[in-house]
């Protein structure tokens, strides 16, 4: 059967990678773990608070539309579409990165932590991307805009009772 | 210093010791489930990572701490297409026996490649995980010396013994890792705050997860809410009990975990079905290995086998240049509740092995038993 070395090693495996994500909050890949998913809400209340971010871009009258997300995003799965919006498309400077990097020099050092911050041709690339999107959905390419909304839904009966924009933010395409 | 030491090893060996007892199994039953697996994976699970080449440079955005770190962005198509076709012929040389634990290996580490370029949009999806366990380990299993158009060769690397209780281990591992910060969070004997309903509301009301039981969860009394709580955490931490505890008490524990993700099918919309792969490895199959042993004497059902197969690849080797071949006639609401039907049927399948199981006595090789009791007497007499 196992040794008792290899059951050390088998630990060692296991358990760095958990200390690692306690500790730095970086998960590395591969490794032995499941979410854990532990936040709480308030059991009485009857109403939930959901925050989001929509997309929207103009029409050829000049007015503000909603973006179908899943065409524009497509073919990317929907789970990751949260992810790619906060770091608005690559387009803005990973400041993440640069927190990290600050509390975590070594990771700079040794070249494990990249400030990946998108190139001009990348910049131009994804706008390209972004713009023929745009047009296939009749939509004007030279702009668009990521609204983040909060909305409070009544749970009985799932109505909408308020809504309010926490962020707006104006991307150029051109 | 050495008394330590000896305990220790003593430990380790009678760890080791009743976790194979808890989980040992015959070779020919780990040879029908890779059978199974395979046959499963071709028809509802084949990754394709072709499409990744067609995104933007700039949404390049991988986990730190993973292989796809060391690369500056997405690679080529021409690297995509080579994956993808590395993916599928491997799992049909699974499937089929072609050096199994060859193709195996060869399969995990293109798709764990794969998928770490997938989660390179800055998520790691969990849900693959316990598979990718399970193929590891059960690359040296023996699981390709039977039942195998080209078997492996037995070498000393092969255990089934070994394999079925580092997988279990693993799993108890995994599970423990999500159990204790909930414990932490959710042990809190206070109906004012729920754990489960924070699941649930945030995918009710923003992923549209409202089918099957979803929306009477919302009537469900403060109490009942609660105990959904404290039985997730128990069923998170108390598989190594289970484990250690007699082949019953484990089986009990992967009766309680299909009946727990079936309860999440219903209750949370949220589908793990692929996990069900790394609980039912630990049935014993010999009857289906008696089974496959009959077929595989009919030439009939060998021109079958093979064209359905060889339909699989087309498609999904097809799809791997267009993806829009695979495309469903339904509607991706229609899509999303076949998905759960499907998921529903897979649990209960599996819900019903389990159970007849729970009685089976360990089948186990007897050659791979006898070097585990003597190991453990030798680790007991120091």
């Amino acid at each position: 059967m196992f040794s008792l070395r290899f059951t050390i090693i088998l630990l060692a495996i296991l358990i760095v990678p958990c200390l690692i994500r306690l500790k730095y909050d970086l998960e590395p890949y591969p490794a032995v773990m499941l979410p854990s998913g532990a936040r709480k809400v308030q059991v009485g209340s009857d109403k939930f608070e959901v925050s989001y971010s929509a997309i929207y871009a103009m029409k050829k009258d000049g007015n503000w539309n909603n973006v179908d997300v899943k065409s524009l995003f497509d073919p990317i799965p929907s789970h990751y579409h949260k992810y790619i919006l906060s770091n608005e498309f690559g387009l803005r400077e990973s400041q993440e990165t640069s927190k990290l990097g600050k509390t975590h020099p070594i990771l700079v050092k040794l070249n494990i932590l990249k400030n990946r911050v998108a190139t001009e041709q990348d910049k131009n690339e994804v706008k390209q991307w972004l713009r023929n999107k745009l047009r296939e959905q009749n939509f004007s390419d030279d702009k668009l805009k990521i609204i983040k909304k909060e909305e409070i839904i009544s749970i009985p009966d799932g109505e909408n009772l308020s809504a309010k924009i926490t962020d707006e933010k104006v991307i150029y395409l051109d | 210093m050495k008394k330590l030491y000896t305990w220790t090893n003593t430990l380790n060996s009678l760890f080791w010791a009743r976790v194979v007892d808890s989980t040992n199994l015959d070779v020919r039953s780990l040879s029908a489930f890779r059978i199974l697996l395979g046959t499963f994976l071709l028809a509802t699970y084949i990754p394709g990572f072709s499409w990744i080449a067609e995104v933007p440079q700039a949404l390049f955005n991988p986990p730190v701490l993973s292989i796809a770190n060391l690369f500056n962005k997405f690679p080529d198509i021409s690297f995509f297409f080579a994956l993808d076709c590395l993916v599928l012929l491997s799992l049909v040389g699974l499937t089929l026996g072609i050096k199994a634990r060859l193709s195996t290996l060869l399969f995990l580490i293109s798709w764990t490649i794969g998928l770490n370029f997938k989660f390179s949009f800055g998520k790691i999806d969990h849900s693959l995980l316990l598979l990718s366990a399970l193929l590891f380990c059960m690359a040296f299993s023996g699981w390709g010396r039977k039942l195998a158009i080209l078997p492996d060769n037995k070498t000393k690397f092969d255990s089934t013994s070994k394999s079925l209780s580092l997988l279990s281990v693993l799993l108890c591992f995994a599970m423990f890792t999500a159990g204790i910060i909930k414990a932490m969070n959710w042990i809190d004997f206070d109906l004012d705050a729920n754990g489960f309903l924070s699941w649930h509301r945030s995918g009710y009301f923003q992923n549209g997860r409202q089918h099957l039981l979803a929306p009477y969860v919302n009537y469900f009394p403060a109490i009942v809410v609660e105990f959904f709580d404290y039985a997730a955490v128990g069923f998170e931490l108390s598989p190594l009990l289970f484990l250690l505890h007699s082949r019953k008490g484990w089986r009990l524990w992967l009766l309680t975990a299909c009946t727990f993700h079936m309860a999440n099918t219903l209750m949370l919309n949220i589908l793990f079905v692929l996990n069900f792969l790394a609980y039912i490895v630990f049935v014993d199959f010999t009857w289906l290995y008696d089974k496959f042993q009959q077929l595989k004497n009919s030439l009939y059902v060998k021109y079958c086998a093979f064209a359905a197969i060889a339909l699989i690849v087309l498609f999904r080797g097809l799809h791997i240049f267009n993806y829009d071949i695979l495309l469903s006639p339904l509607t991706h609401n229609e899509t999303w509740l076949a998905k759960q039907w499907l998921d529903l049927a897979i649990w209960g399948v599996s819900i019903l092995l389990i159970v007849k199981s729970l009685n089976q006595k360990n089948t186990s090789d007897h050659e791979d038993v006898r070097e585990i009791e003597k190991k453990s007497a030798v680790g007991a007499t120091l």
